[in-house]
């Protein structure tokens, strides 16, 4: 319940903030949002496992989204783009990964009773 | 204990994704709102408001212009004085291109060619601005006593230019196909096109060469609508009788 809060409250501040983001950076704030977005799942995953730990999660969190973006850029500098999908591509596999683990568990507790 | 602190370094993490969930969903609505491609639609819009409107503006000179005449006319009958002169006004503005004219002339029409190249350049393909200035200049070479291109009546400063992938004239957009009329003696004016050597490589060779439309007929009834523009220049002044 307390993260669905937290979402709220975020997006909630995002609306009300309007950070103005040039569009230039617009890549950048993508595939940061969606290392966020793998990093809150796998959050909610280790919790599910018993096996969350606040320190990792946060940073994780933070450093994932972090170094999502300077891939990014790096790839920009470098001349080498391609390098933004290999940032999309580990981060939205991983994020499936993530969704299904925590399907998986959820079935078990619901229908094969408690583990 | 353990279980009320990862769940609050949980809720800051979602705190912060849903910050940047928005932020990107906010900053991507307003790239729509304001990019390249609404800009221009915007533009268009006014582009095309605006001709409306001076389209409307035209005809209003017009008629103001026709008052104007009016006026002329009854204060010429009002006072013999001035008939003369009223005339000669009337004479001037006849060689201006102010007043509709009708008479004998010619009439060619220029059109894009039907043919779509697949390896050259299309430019060859087209009627341009210089192909109509060239028709023009010959025909005014000819002693042509009024020239009106697809409706546009030349005058003495009205320009023939380029402007995309149409010809503008008198600050109007025209398109293919393009109809000059022009009136004058016939043979004087079938003469200085035959002997235009512009026009006459456009009519013999690119014609064929590109398929482009190039026709010349005599037309024994023209009539050429009056100049409807802004008469104001804003740079040349006049110097005056020598």
């Amino acid at each position: 319940m307390l993260p669905l809060i937290g979402l709220l409250i975020g997006v909630a501040l995002g609306l009300i903030l309007k950070i103005p983001v040039p569009p230039s950076y617009a890549k950048y704030l993508g595939v940061a949002t969606l290392a966020a977005l793998d990093s809150a799942f796998g959050g909610i995953r280790a919790s599910l496992e018993k096996e969350f730990n606040d320190k990792l999660f946060i940073s994780g969190f933070f450093s994932n989204t972090i170094l999502a973006a300077f891939i990014v850029y790096m790839g920009d500098r470098l001349g080498v783009e391609p390098l933004y999908y290999a940032a999309i591509v580990a981060f939205g596999v991983r994020l499936f990964q993530n969704i299904a683990v925590i399907r998986r568990i959820i079935f078990e507790r619901k229908y094969w009773g408690q583990e | 204990m353990q279980f009320t602190k990862w769940r609050i370094s949980l809720m800051v993490g979602f705190i912060v994704l849903g910050i940047l969930l928005a932020t990107s969903f906010y900053s991507q609505q307003k790239f729509k709102e304001t990019g390249p491609s609404s800009r221009k639609e915007g533009l268009m819009e006014s582009v095309e408001a605006l001709e409306v409107e001076r389209e409307r503006l035209k005809n209003e000179l017009s008629k103001t212009r026709k008052e104007v005449e009016d006026y002329e006319k009854q204060a010429a009958a009002n006072e013999g004085i001035l008939t003369s002169f009223t005339q000669e006004n009337e004479e001037l503005k006849k060689a201006a291109g102010l007043t509709y004219l009708t008479g004998t002339g010619v009439e060619i029409t220029l059109a894009d060619s039907s043919q779509l190249p697949e390896f050259e350049n299309p430019n060859n393909y087209i009627i341009h601005d210089y192909d109509l200035r060239l028709a023009v200049n010959a025909l005014l070479s000819g002693e042509a006593r009024g020239i009106d291109v697809n409706g546009q009546r030349l005058i003495s400063t009205s320009a023939i230019r380029c402007a995309g992938n149409t010809v503008m004239i008198n600050s109007t957009r025209l398109s293919s196909p393009y109809k000059i009329k022009a009136i004058g003696e016939q043979d004087r004016l079938l003469k200085a096109l035959q002997e235009d050597e512009g026009f006459a490589q456009l009519l013999q060779s690119y014609a064929k060469a590109f398929g482009l439309i190039v026709k010349v007929d005599k037309i024994s009834e023209l009539r050429l609508p009056s100049y409807k523009g802004s008469l104001h220049l804003e740079y040349a002044e006049s110097v005056g009788e020598k």
